[in-house]
């Protein structure tokens, strides 16, 4: 309890000094349990944490509430950065099927909600929320208390992602934005600038740069990177 | 007959209304279709225009080749006599004498085939501007798009697409209905027009789909295939700067 307690005290002096983020958990969800999470649940994997930074990663394993539930208790006297990598609803992320009378379906899918406004708490936190339509209601609530900020997506997401240079686009959007709010600890307008930046380059490179001789996807990506640039959604 | 003039009044500093005589516009009209160059030809005649008809490519030629007599505008029939060349062959192995014409082509407003489509879509990457015959508003667009203001042209493909971003179906009025099947006809023959067309590579949920897949989707206009229809409109609506 004591040493708990000058813990704190030296992360609060240290992070008014600028050395490391003492104050701070990242918490990383990427559930990888269908063909698409599958395949690009460890996008996120290997992302620096800044030096004091408390974190908990949960990457490809199966995540459901109740280890959400633990791990915002656990970081409750944190600010918290979360990134979720996966699929959402307009109220909530979601996970892998429990079994339970609470999951949902979708397209013939079953799916667990592993957060939703019920768990937005009073911290001062940050969601990036790499899922469909999220950034409709969940962002809003979120973002009721104050020192809250969330950015996210307002409709569906489609990845095309049918090769490595399509691959590698997607990895390298999510984990440049991921680092830069993991890094800063909160989410800001610049951020979404930064997003749609990488956006803007990418689908530059498909429709005008040397991306355009990959045929098979330069129309799809400029297709879906366009539009995901457009259904953003960055609050307060 | 007397041949109409066209004058433009300008402001200036000096004068405070100039009044030049401009040569009267000349326009090319090809078209198989008898009544059609009567009609179209008179309406563009009251416009200020003056009129050359041809009934066949090689009539039109005649026309073309006639030194300085550089047109205006162009108007081709996509589909003409059995026996003549298509119109936007027409187009295509004039381009270069075409160059400094505004270019229209005319076809018929009903559901056109897939085929028609890929040649007006080529037509449109050339410059084409498209105006579709029977429409309300044929009259006015065509004489719109003669003296080359595309931006009044686009205004439905505009409307269209605005509509579309918000994942409504506006079906107002027919040329509108026309341009949402031809946007999303478009999306459909590329996806399937793919090289591995089978290949599943396009995620979305928990669902991998193919190009088929994708445009099976949109045809039965689930989620997925709204979606990417949505993300064509907004697609055009950037291309377009909207």
């Amino acid at each position: 309890m004591i040493l708990e307690s000058i813990s704190r005290v030296i992360g609060a002096v240290c992070s008014k000094l600028k050395i490391g983020a003492f104050d701070r958990a990242v918490i990383i969800w990427a559930p990888g349990y269908d063909p698409t999470t599958e395949r690009t649940s460890h996008w996120l994997d290997g992302l620096s944490v800044p030096i004091g930074a408390i974190r908990h990663i949960s990457i490809g394993t199966d995540i459901d509430r109740d280890e959400v539930s633990d791990t915002l208790q656990a970081t409750q006297h944190l600010k918290r950065v979360k990134i979720f990598f996966g699929h959402g609803i307009e109220s909530a992320l979601l996970g892998p099927p429990e079994g339970t009378h609470s999951d949902i379906s979708l397209d013939d899918k079953t799916y667990s909600v592993i957060y939703d406004a019920e768990m937005v708490g009073e911290t001062p936190s940050a969601l990036f929320a790499f899922a469909c339509h999220a950034g409709k209601s969940l962002g809003e609530r979120f973002c009721l208390p104050a020192g809250r900020s969330f950015l996210g997506f307002t409709d569906g997401l489609v990845l095309p992602i049918m090769d490595k240079e399509c691959r590698d686009v997607w990895r390298n959007i999510i984990r440049t934005i991921a680092s830069q709010i993991i890094h800063d600890g909160t989410i800001e307008p610049k951020h979404e600038e930064s997003l749609r930046e990488l956006y803007n380059k990418y689908f530059d490179h498909f429709q005008r740069g040397t991306g355009k001789q990959n045929a098979q996807a330069a129309f799809l990506m400029t297709l879906h990177l366009n539009y995901q640039s457009d259904v953003l959604s960055r609050y307060p | 007959m007397a041949t109409p003039k066209r004058v433009l009044a300008r402001q200036s500093s000096d004068l405070n209304k100039l009044e030049i005589d401009l040569p009267t516009p000349r326009v090319l009209l090809l078209d198989d279709n008898e009544a059609v160059r009567r009609s179209i030809g008179q309406d563009l005649e009251d416009g200020g225009f003056l009129v050359e008809r041809a009934e066949t490519t090689s009539e039109a030629m005649t026309f073309l080749g006639r030194p300085q007599t550089a047109h205006q505008a162009v108007i081709v029939d996509i589909n003409l006599l059995p026996h003549d060349i298509p119109g936007d062959q027409f187009i295509v192995d004039n381009r270069k004498s075409l160059a400094t014409a505004n270019v229209v082509a005319i076809t018929g407003q009903g559901l056109l085939s897939q085929m028609e489509n890929k040649r007006l879509g080529m037509l449109e990457s050339l410059g084409v501007k498209i105006v579709l015959k029977g429409t309300p508003s044929f009259s006015s667009d065509l004489v719109e798009a003669v003296e080359g203001k595309v931006e009044e042209i686009k205004s439905d493909v505009v409307e269209y697409a605005e509509y579309l971003y918000a994942g409504e179906r506006p079906i107002h009025n027919k040329a509108t209905a026309q341009l949402l099947g031809d946007l999303q006809k478009f999306l459909i023959e590329w996806l399937r027009s793919r090289e591995k067309p089978d290949e599943k590579g396009i995620y979305y949920g928990g669902h991998a789909y193919s190009s088929n897949d994708i445009a099976r989707e949109i045809e039965r206009d689930t989620e997925i295939g709204r979606i990417h229809t949505r993300a064509l409109a907004s697609l055009f609506k950037r291309n377009f700067s909207l």
